[in-house]
C-alpha cells in the first residue's frame, strides 16, 4: 500500500505508521503554534466551525486539558464527553456515542481508551479524524511528539543522540510511541528497568542495559516512565522501595551522567518511586516544559489534520 | 445411483473408477460399470471424490442460538462437505451430565449427517463431571475445550474413566495462569499492538503435564488445536517415549500468524492465539509429515455485535465450517506445501477413526462422499449463521461441488 503523506493524512492512529517525514512536519508545525501560546492574545482562528471531541474513557486531566487548550487556542468548538470509570462503556454503546458525535457534525474525536487498537477500531466507520490520545499498551503518539518536540528545542536536533527511557517498557505506550518515533528520526535508544517489564522484541528497536547505573553514563537525554503502582500486585515487581533502589532516577545517579543531560518524564510523578524531587526540579529537567509544548505539539496535530487543507 | 469417471481418495490415494451406490451404502467399486436402467449417473469426470469430511471440534450453540442456530451449523458444515460433527461440551447448559449428552445427540440433521457428543471433563461446581454415565449416553469423548483442566488430580482420575470407556481425551492444552495473564503469545505482535502477551510455553507445559499422566494410564490423549513449534515437539518427544498422543490443528493455525493481529480485526481472534511464521511452518509440516494427523476446524460462531466491538473484549472464535476446505486448498495445496491427499485424509478418515466412525470410501460402507472441483476459481461466499469468518471474500479455486449422505444428494454447488 503506498504510504499517504501527512497532507491527505485523515487520522492519528500512532507513530507507528508515520514517516521520518511526517514527524518532522508535525514538529515543524508546533514551533509557530508555540509562538501563539507565548502571545499576549492567545488565540487564533484557524480551526473556527470546526467541532473537536474530546472522549476519554480513562481518567487524565493533563492529556484532556491539553488537548481541550489547543482546541480552544485555534477557536474550534468543543465537545467534551466525560465518560466515568464506572461505565466504561461496551462496545456497541462505544459505536453509538461515535455516531452519535458524527451526527452533532464533529470533526476530530480525540480518544482515550484502556483498550488497545479502539483508535484503529474506530477509524474503520467514523467520518470524523481519529486522534489517539493514548490506547492501552499500544500507543500514545501525541506524548511522543512532545518529547521529541522538546528534546529539538533543547538539543537543537534528534538524530544521532543517544536517549534512555527507564521503567516499564513493557506495559508503556508512551515508551513504544517514543521509541518508534525515536528510531525514526535517527536516534540511538537505550530502554532500562527491571527484566520483567522489558520485552524482548524491544530489541529490535532499542538497546537493553538493565542496569541504570551503566545505562546513565553517556546518553543525552533520559525519559522517566511512571510506574504503574499496581504492577507489585501482579508480581512484576518484588516492591515499591526496590524499585526505587535499582531504577529510580536519584540526584546521584544523574552525577555520573553527561553535564547537558536533559531529564524528561511524561507526569504525572511518583516521586521517591521513579524519580526523586530534586532531580524533577533541577535545571537538568524539563519536565514543566512538556506541558506547554504538549499544547503547542496538539494544536499542529488539529492543524495537520483539519486545518492545513483549506488554508 | 453411479458416480461415473471420478478420481476417487482410497486409503490415502487416488484411482479413478466408478462408484455404485445402493440403500445408501456403496455397494461397488470398478471400471466402466455400465447404469441399471433407471439407475441415476453423475458424471464426475475431472472431480475428485472424498470421504465427507469429519469435524472433530465444532462449538454447536445449543442454548445460543442468537451466535448461530444449531441447524445452520449442519447446513455450513454439509456446503463446507462435512458430514459429521464432534460438539464440543460448552453449550448452554453444558454438556456435563447425561441428559445434555442425550439431548444433543437428539439434534435433527439429515439423514447420514452424525453427530458426536463430547461430554465435560469437570463441571461448574469443578468437580468431575458423571464422566461414566456420560460415556454410557453415548458420548465419544471427553473435554473441558475453552479451558484447560487445571486440577491435575482430577485430569489423572478422568483419564482412567476415558481409558475404561475407550473415550478419546480432548485437550485443550493451556496453562491457565499464564493464558490469564494475556491475549496473544508474547512476540513481535503482542510487542506492536500493545495487546497483552502470554508465553507459548503456557501450552508445551500443559501438554507435558498430560502427556507424562497418561504415560501412567495409557488413555487416547488427543492434542486439539495445537499452535506452537514448542508443542509440537513435546508431543513428538512424548510419543517418541511411548505415550499414545495425537493431535488436530485449525485451519486459521495453519493459515495465520501473529502479523495478523496488526489490523485488530476481531474476526481472527481466536484461542489459542496464532505463533509466530516458524511456528505455523512447523504445523503445516508437521501435517505433511503426518505427525499431526487431523484437521478440527474449532468452529466457533458468535454474533455480530459480539465482534464488532473494541478487540479485547470481542469473544474468541472463527466460525469457518462452511469454507475450510476450500481455504486450505488454496493455501497449502496450490502453493505445494500439503498433498491434496493428505489435507483430504487429514479432514476426513483420519478423524473418524479417533471418534470411532466406520468411514471411507469401501465396499459395506455408508455412502458418505464429497465431490470436489478443482480449477474452479471463485470467491468464498457468505453462507448464512455467524458472520465471523475471516475467508470470506478470499478466492479459491476448488470447490465442493456435491456433497452425498446415506446415497442422498445433500447438497449441489449452486443449486
Ligand atoms: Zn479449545
Amino acid at each position: 500500500m503506498p504510504k499517504k503523506g501527512v497532507q491527505q493524512m485523515k487520522h492519528l492512529l500512532g507513530i507507528e505508521e508515520l514517516s521520518k517525514e511526517d514527524i518532522l512536519y508535525i514538529l515543524n508545525l508546533a514551533t509557530p503554534m508555540k509562538d501563539i501560546i507565548l502571545r499576549e492574545v492567545k488565540k487564533v482562528p484557524t480551526l473556527r466551525g470546526k467541532i473537536i471531541a474530546t472522549l476519554f474513557y480513562e481518567p487524565s486531566t493533563r492529556t484532556k486539558n491539553s488537548f481541550e487548550l489547543a482546541a480552544k487556542l485555534m477557536s474550534a468548538d468543543l465537545v467534551s464527553v466525560g465518560v466515568s470509570t464506572s461505565s466504561v462503556q461496551k462496545g456497541e454503546s462505544l459505536k453509538d456515542t461515535i455516531y452519535t458525535l458524527e451526527a452533532m457534525g464533529v470533526d476530530a474525536i480525540v480518544i482515550r481508551h484502556s483498550r488497545n487498537g479502539v483508535p484503529n477500531y474506530l477509524s474503520s466507520f467514523s467520518h470524523a479524524s481519529i486522534i489517539n490520545a493514548g490506547d492501552g499498551q499500544h500507543e500514545h503518539p501525541s506524548q511522543a511528539l512532545l518529547d521529541l518536540f522538546t528534546i529539538q528545542e533543547h538539543k537543537g536536533h534528534i538524530e544521532g543522540l543517544k536517549v534512555l527511557i527507564v521503567g516499564d517498557i513493557m506495559h508503556s505506550r508512551v515508551a513504544k510511541s517514543n521509541i518508534y518515533a525515536l528510531n525514526k528520526l535517527g536516534a540511538k535508544v537505550v530502554v532500562s528497568g527491571p527484566p520483567t517489564l522489558i520485552p524482548n522484541e524491544v530489541r529490535e528497536y532499542a538497546e537493553i542495559c538493565y542496569s541504570l547505573d551503566e545505562a546513565i553514563k553517556d546518553v543525552d537525554v533520559v525519559n522517566v516512565l511512571r510506574l504503574q503502582l499496581e504492577r507489585q500486585q501482579t508480581g512484576l515487581i518484588n516492591s515499591l522501595q526496590e524499585y526505587h533502589r535499582f531504577y529510580g532516577l536519584t540526584s546521584e545517579r544523574v552525577k555520573h551522567a553527561k553535564n547537558d543531560l536533559l531529564v524528561l518524564h511524561p507526569g504525572p510523578m511518583n516521586r521517591g518511586v521513579e524519580i526523586d524531587e530534586d532531580v524533577a526540579y533541577s535545571e537538568k529537567s524539563a519536565i514543566n516544559e512538556q506541558v506547554s509544548n504538549g499544547v503547542a505539539v496538539r494544536m499542529a496535530i488539529y492543524y495537520m489534520l483539519m486545518g492545513g487543507k483549506e488554508q | 445411483m453411479i458416480l461415473k469417471n471420478g478420481t476417487v481418495l482410497m486409503n490415502g490415494a487416488f484411482e479413478r473408477f466408478d462408484i455404485r451406490i445402493e440403500n445408501g451404502v456403496i455397494s461397488k467399486g470398478g471400471h466402466d460399470l455400465s447404469p441399471d436402467e433407471g439407475e441415476t449417473v453423475i458424471d464426475c469426470q475431472d472431480k475428485i471424490i472424498s470421504p465427507t469430511f469429519v469435524d472433530m471440534h465444532t462449538h454447536v450453540r445449543l442454548g445460543q442460538e442468537y451466535k448461530e442456530d444449531p441447524q445452520v451449523t449442519i447446513r455450513k458444515a454439509i456446503k463446507g462437505g462435512y458430514c459429521a460433527l464432534n460438539v464440543m461440551p460448552n453449550t448452554k447448559p453444558a454438556l456435563d451430565c447425561a441428559p445434555m449428552v442425550e439431548r444433543m445427540l437428539k439434534t435433527e440433521a439429515p439423514e447420514g449427517f452424525h453427530i458426536f457428543v463430547t461430554g465435560a471433563i469437570t463441571n461448574e461446581n469443578g468437580t468431575l463431571a458423571e464422566t461414566e454415565d456420560i460415556a454410557s449416553a453415548g458420548a465419544v469423548a471427553i473435554s473441558d475445550d475453552g479451558h484447560w483442566t487445571e486440577n491435575s488430580f482430577l485430569f489423572y482420575q478422568a483419564l482412567k474413566y476415558a481409558k475404561k470407556h475407550d473415550l478419546l481425551v480432548m485437550d485443550h492444552a493451556q496453562d491457565m495462569n499464564l493464558f490469564k495473564s494475556g491475549k496473544i503469545y508474547e512476540g513481535k505482535a503482542s510487542f506492536e499492538t500493545g495487546l497483552k502477551g502470554f508465553p507459548k510455553a503456557a501450552e508445551a507445559s500443559a501438554i507435558y503435564r498430560d502427556g507424562t499422566l497418561n504415560a501412567q494410564v495409557g488413555s487416547r490423549l488427543h492434542i486439539t488445536h495445537l499452535s506452537t513449534l514448542m508443542g509440537l515437539e513435546t508431543a513428538n518427544a512424548l510419543k517418541q517415549i511411548g505415550v499414545h498422543v495425537t493431535m488436530d490443528v485449525t485451519p486459521h493455525h495453519l493459515i495465520f500468524d501473529e502479523s495478523a493481529y496488526l489490523s485488530y480485526d476481531t474476526n481472527i481472534k481466536a484461542n489459542p492465539p496464532f505463533g509466530d511464521e516458524r511456528d505455523r511452518k512447523a504445523l503445516v509440516h508437521a501435517l505433511r509429515s503426518g505427525e499431526i494427523t487431523n484437521i478440527a476446524t474449532d468452529h466457533a460462531p458468535h454474533s455480530e455485535p459480539e465482534k464488532d466491538q473494541e478487540w479485547e473484549d470481542a469473544p474468541y472464535g472463527i466460525a469457518s465450517i462452511d469454507s475450510a476446505f476450500e481455504v486450505l486448498y488454496q493455501e497449502l495445496v496450490t502453493t505445494s506445501l500439503v498433498p491434496l491427499e493428505t489435507l483430504l485424509t487429514a479432514m476426513s478418515t483420519n478423524p473418524a477413526y479417533l471418534l470411532g466412525m466406520r468411514h471411507g470410501i469401501g465396499i459395506g460402507n455408508e455412502a458418505n462422499l464429497t465431490i470436489i472441483k478443482l480449477n474452479e476459481p471463485h470467491a468464498i461466499s457468505y453462507e448464512g449463521g455467524a458472520k465471523n469468518n475471516p475467508y470470506v471474500g478470499k478466492e479459491s479455486s476448488a470447490v465442493v461441488t456435491m456433497v452425498i449422505l446415506k446415497g442422498n444428494v445433500a447438497y449441489e454447488y449452486g443449486k
